[in-house]
């Protein structure tokens, strides 16, 4: 989370869809304040995310959204590491089928 | 005078002083076991291109290995060249490639002329043609600062450096990005001289070699905008698109060896009094307003300028390129509103060099950053740094240690050589730091102990920046136009030629096609900028409604409608709130407004080419 600060007031949400991913910033504790130049302006703390999740799940779930973005970031897996996890995972559905079908 | 021993008999030892005064021994054959030399030197067999290392020097017999077959060589040893272990392993490289075509290229000191030559050739065997781009979102699309890396970009990675960490540099190893620290000086016909490289003998950052520039390769960008994204794109090789940037290109239209830009913030070179580019000096604040700084660098030489938009540009796409982001707070936040900092004395102390404040006050102070120290009693106490009462008992001094002295309480010790004496009256006041503050950064960016502390300077490819005031840029002024009250307009003049800086524009300047954005006295946040072509160094702000953490994520401020020149301050200062970052840009004084904030960078681009004269 970052403290943003505008000339211009917040929205909780805000959406930009790039195609195939959103870049979504939120913001809450939205505050106007005055500077030593007499000007309003506003903060606000702000996460940011990607996401392919809709504006409107975002907005109606938005504390859970908040949270998951606060996430630490993860290490993109490798490759190795993502063949382990498909192979770790055929298995166990393997695994599974083999106990339903029996 | 006590007796010396020497590794040298005889004669030798004259002649061994006298070689190792020389970069470089040479012959036409191979070295052999009297051939004098120190240890660490080089030779070269100017017959065969080989090159030898003396590796020892017993008894009036010298050992020299053949330094392009013997590993563990350092070429960059050799060269005294200024380099990361990752950059000499990149001139190693370059130098197989050199050495294969027989086409020896080292930087070459000569010592009739007190300079390298042939730095043009030690550049071009570093080019490899590769387009390195990073491209964004215009922020309509979405306010998003993170960029892409592009072509050749794609997948590089770079995270600066502190004092004791060494950040990842994948740029190390290319030609095109590779700083090389350097005591320099422009002539009168505008042509660069380097006198020292670091890492010989000579180079020296203290002023007695003259002033600091980091030097690096002639490159070619390109920039290219549309309704969706806008990317930029820079090489070493003027692929189709491509421009060399302009800061090569010397007024009469000849191409420029390599490039200069100051490492420092200006200050006084003690030995002449000028301003300087040098290591350990307090930023000069004192007439360095945009036209106080016409006279102060033109004392030093028609041929200098202070910044101009040239070095402005330089820095900015070199951070684009290599971070992809917009948002340069995000990765080295400089020195700004976090470290605007006063506290009061709190023991009255005689005789003393330093000032108590609590533990909680001293832990927010940071070794190596420049405090005054003043005592305003019977007046008003005051936080501007411009004021008298913070500096009366010591201007500008660095905080050499803080130690805790008990009771909750810690002492603040500054680099003064007079004591002084203490009361309850008594402030400690944070100001710019001072020249060199970055220069123990394990790395060619970095800041001394933490890169988002908001408190310390940074340096972005060798050179220091935003030590907590704002640097001038000497060769733009902004015209705020209201004689149409229908129709304000805040236009930008814009002048490639030091030796006609003036105090309003002139016929030497030309009126950008383009206007910056108007803020109405208020700060905003840039959202859009823009690129004349026929001024590609100048970045225009033509949109702000952007916030500190979007867009360009920088703070812009423009005048409500009025009619007078104003000053172009980049990057911003101490006390201005989330605005400051590279393009960062006050608008609001008039270009012979002075302060303690407003600080000059010395420059060697003022004199260049002119595209409207084309």
């Amino acid at each position: 989370m970052t403290r943003s600060q505008s000339h211009k007031s917040y929205n909780a949400v805000d959406y930009f869809w790039l195609g195939t991913i959103a870049d979504v910033f939120l913001h809450k504790n939205i505050s106007a304040e005055t500077g030593e130049d007499g000007n309003q302006y506003y903060t606000a703390d702000e996460v940011y995310l990607q996401t392919i999740l809709t504006k409107e799940y975002i907005e109606s779930h938005f504390d859970e959204v908040w949270d998951a973005a606060e996430l630490p970031k993860q290490s993109p897996m490798s490759i190795e590491e993502r063949v382990a996890n498909v192979e770790a995972q055929q298995t166990e559905i393997i695994n599974i089928l083999s106990e339903v079908l029996v | 005078m006590a007796t010396y021993t020497s590794i040298h008999t005889g004669a030798n030892i004259d002649k061994a002083v006298t070689n190792a005064n020389r970069l470089l021994l040479s012959g036409s054959g191979d070295p052999t076991t009297s051939t004098v030399g120190t240890v660490g030197q080089i030779y070269k067999n100017t017959t065969s291109g080989a090159l030898f290392r003396c590796t020892a020097a017993v008894g009036g017999v010298y050992t020299w290995i053949n330094a392009t077959t013997a590993a563990g060589i350092s070429i960059v040893d050799a060269a005294g060249l200024y380099a990361a272990n990752e950059t000499e392993a990149a001139l190693a490289e370059a130098m197989t490639k050199i050495n294969t075509n027989n086409q020896y290229k080292l930087p070459q000191y000569d010592h009739a002329r007190q300079e390298y030559v042939n730095l043009d050739k030690f550049w071009d065997v570093l080019r490899n043609g590769k387009k390195y781009t990073t491209e964004f979102n215009q922020f309509s699309v979405s306010p998003n600062p993170t960029g892409t890396k592009k072509d050749d970009n794609a997948g590089l990675v770079m995270v600066p450096s502190t004092n004791t960490v060494a950040g990842q540099d994948d740029y190390s190893k290319i030609g095109l990005f590779m700083p090389v620290e350097v005591n320099a000086y422009v002539d009168s016909n505008d042509d660069y001289h380097v006198t020292a490289i670091k890492g010989d003998a000579l180079f020296k950052r203290d002023g007695t070699m003259g002033d600091v520039y980091i030097m690096n390769m002639v490159g070619y960008r390109k920039y290219e905008t549309n309704a969706t994204t806008w990317r930029i794109s820079y090489s070493d090789t003027m692929h189709p698109g491509y421009e060399i940037l302009d800061e090569a290109i010397k007024p009469d239209g000849t191409v420029r060896p390599y490039l200069l830009h100051a490492k420092y913030i200006a200050g006084i070179n003690p030995l002449d009094g000028k301003l300087s580019s040098i290591s350990g000096v307090n930023p000069t604040y004192s007439n360095m307003s945009h036209n106080g700084q016409i006279s102060q660098f033109l004392s030093k030489g028609a041929q200098y300028s202070g910044k101009t938009s040239h070095d402005d540009f330089w820095v900015q796409m070199i951070f684009w390129i290599k971070y992809a982001t917009t948002h340069s707070q995000s990765i080295m936040a400089g020195a700004q509103s976090t470290y605007y900092l006063q506290y009061n004395n709190l023991v009255a102390e005689i005789s003393i060099k330093r000032v108590v404040v609590t533990n909680a006050q001293a832990a927010s102070l940071l070794v190596g950053s420049c405090v005054s120290i003043g005592d305003y009693n019977g007046s008003a106490k005051s936080t501007d740094r411009n004021s008298s009462l913070n500096t009366n008992i010591a201007n500008r001094v660095k905080i050499i240690s803080i130690e805790d002295i008990g009771g909750g309480n810690s002492a603040v010790n500054v680099d003064v050589a007079v004591a002084f004496n203490t009361t309850l009256t008594t402030t400690i006041t944070t100001y710019p730091w001072q020249s060199g503050s970055c220069d123990s950064v394990l790395g060619v960016d970095g800041s001394p102990t933490n890169n988002l502390s908001g408190k310390e300077p940074f340096i972005i490819n060798g050179i220091e920046m935003m030590v907590g005031g704002y640097e001038v840029l000497q060769n733009l002024i902004i015209y705020n136009n209201n004689t149409n009250t229908e129709d304000y307009k805040i236009q930008i003049y814009a002048c490639y030629d030091c030796k006609n800086y003036a105090t309003s524009p002139t016929a030497n300047y030309d009126l950008l096609g383009q206007t910056l954005v108007k803020t109405n006295g208020a700060w905003m946040y840039i959202s859009a900028i823009s690129v004349d072509p026929d001024h590609p160094t100048v970045m225009l702000a033509t949109e702000a409604v952007a916030s500190s953490t979007t867009g360009f994520a920088d703070g812009i401020y423009t005048q409500a409608p009025t009619t007078g020149y104003r000053e172009w301050l980049s990057l911003g200062v101490l006390s201005n709130g989330a605005a400051p970052g590279l393009r960062c840009l006050n608008a609001n004084n008039t270009l012979s407004n002075p302060g303690w904030d407003i600080l000059g960078r010395l420059s060697a681009t003022g004199r260049t080419i002119r595209r409207t004269n084309i």
